[in-house]
């Protein structure tokens, strides 16, 4: 059992979207750098050819790459996907989880996006909150 | 007495428009939700047959089987609404009909009420208000460059905002049902959502009107029904908020909406046959 929002928390997200056919096939195509904002606490993912190839936490002056898309939210917004299970659109629709960055890269990689967020649940074993 | 779902077409301001009607009895017409069709009631409308009405679901226009109006989005409600008064009058001709909303066919059925509710027998408006301020404007994704992932998004939008937990076979389901209209019809039905507002017209309607939401579904706040609900003259309206349900209550659970919409009738004097013959 790992802890949410930690970098071993995100390498567990990743190997459970990489297990699942349909975030496989929603970001079959993708070539995405993606910044997570957990709270004040950024994180990155690089999303390649269906899979999560790097996470790492997201320093500025050490990440060459940059991002392309943005997924940021309060803390507690994200410990509602973690906790509670919420769905994603749930949180979208209000602004709690917001997109932004390069909104046609993101808008194009939607479904892999929701996907992820899902993915967060604890009804899937392996992640907890910290709070 | 057979309970066959039957589509047909009627002209409607010089479009093709496609309805689908079941039973006989008090026409009930039913509106469906944003970037959807008439599918959306294949269970429900069986369901109302059996207590005693002539269940219609009609595809909006650009929806499904239907045409757009002069190859355009509609991108009002009111102009939305009475286009279904004028496909209800088509249809049903002098009888009084009960309107049934969902979503954007919810608001619609508000609009309705607020401009022909002396013409009407009751409005039904699940997942709908006189003012709906909980979505932004999409306009700039009308077109597929804008928004290359469009389908994904509404389906999202959709599949989210169902009680959980569901079948993955009915959240699938809930998919293919916004499959029926190009993007920018369902765009255009999100820009209506956004803009509808009736609040100073509330007053004006004279019909039983229900007002109802699946526990589920976070698109209301209850304070809008509520506000809603106030707006109407004392003893016309009523709130309900169904458990097991979210923002596609005649989908999820049609029995037992179909319950709770000829409860709310028969509470505001419409006589059901079936009821009737049954108490006698």
């Amino acid at each position: 059992m790992t802890t949410f929002p930690s970098i071993e928390a995100l390498n567990v997200l990743a190997a459970r979207c990489n297990e699942s056919r349909a975030f496989q096939e929603a970001a079959e195509w993708a070539d995405s750098k993606i910044k997570l904002e957990v709270g004040s606490r950024p994180f990155w993912i690089k999303l390649y050819r269906g899979k999560i190839i790097d996470v790492m936490e997201y320093l500025p002056a050490s990440n060459a790459l940059g991002y392309d898309i943005v997924i940021a939210g309060a803390e507690s917004a994200w410990l509602k996907l973690v906790d509670v299970g919420y769905k994603s659109w749930a949180l979208i629709s209000t602004g709690e989880i917001a997109i932004d960055g390069n909104l046609i890269e993101a808008n194009r990689m939607h479904e892999a996006i929701c996907i992820l967020l899902e993915a967060l649940s604890t009804e899937k074993e392996g992640i907890r909150n910290v709070a | 007495m057979s309970h066959e779902i039957i589509g047909r077409y009627v002209t409607v301001d010089g479009t093709r428009t496609y309805y689908e009607e079941c039973g006989e009895g008090i026409p009930l017409f039913c509106i469906h939700t944003a970037g959807a069709c008439s599918i959306e009631y294949y269970h429900f409308l069986p369901e109302m047959a059996r207590r005693g009405f002539r269940a219609i679901a009609i595809d909006l226009p650009g929806h499904g089987k239907s045409y757009p109006v002069g190859w355009e989005p509609i991108r009002r409600m009111h102009t939305y609404a009475e286009f279904v008064w004028n496909a209800v009058k088509a249809i049903c001709g002098d009888e009084k009909p009960v309107i049934l909303g969902t979503s954007i066919g919810g608001n619609m059925t508000v609009d309705l009420a607020c401009h022909h509710s002396p013409d009407m027998l009751a409005a039904l408006a699940l997942e709908g208000a006189g003012y709906t301020p909980t979505f932004p404007d999409l306009r700039i994704y009308e077109h597929p460059h804008a928004a290359p992932g469009w389908r994904d998004m509404m389906e999202r939008a959709a599949i989210s905002s169902l009680y959980y937990p569901v079948s993955e076979e009915k959240v699938i389901e809930t998919r293919w049902m916004h499959r029926y209209a190009a993007q920018e019809i369902a765009v255009a039905d999100l820009e209506c959502w956004a803009n509808h507002d009736v609040r100073d017209r509330l007053k004006d309607i004279v019909c039983p009107t229900m007002i109802f939401k699946g526990v589920a579904d976070y698109y209301l706040p209850e304070h809008l029904l509520e506000a809603t609900v106030a707006g109407i003259a004392d003893g016309l309206s009523e709130l309900v908020i169904a458990d097991r349900m979210g923002h596609y209550p005649m989908f999820e659970q049609p029995e037992e909406l179909a319950e709770i919409c000829c409860a709310f009738l028969q509470r505001h004097g419409v006589q059901i046959p079936t009821v009737a013959s049954a108490a006698a």
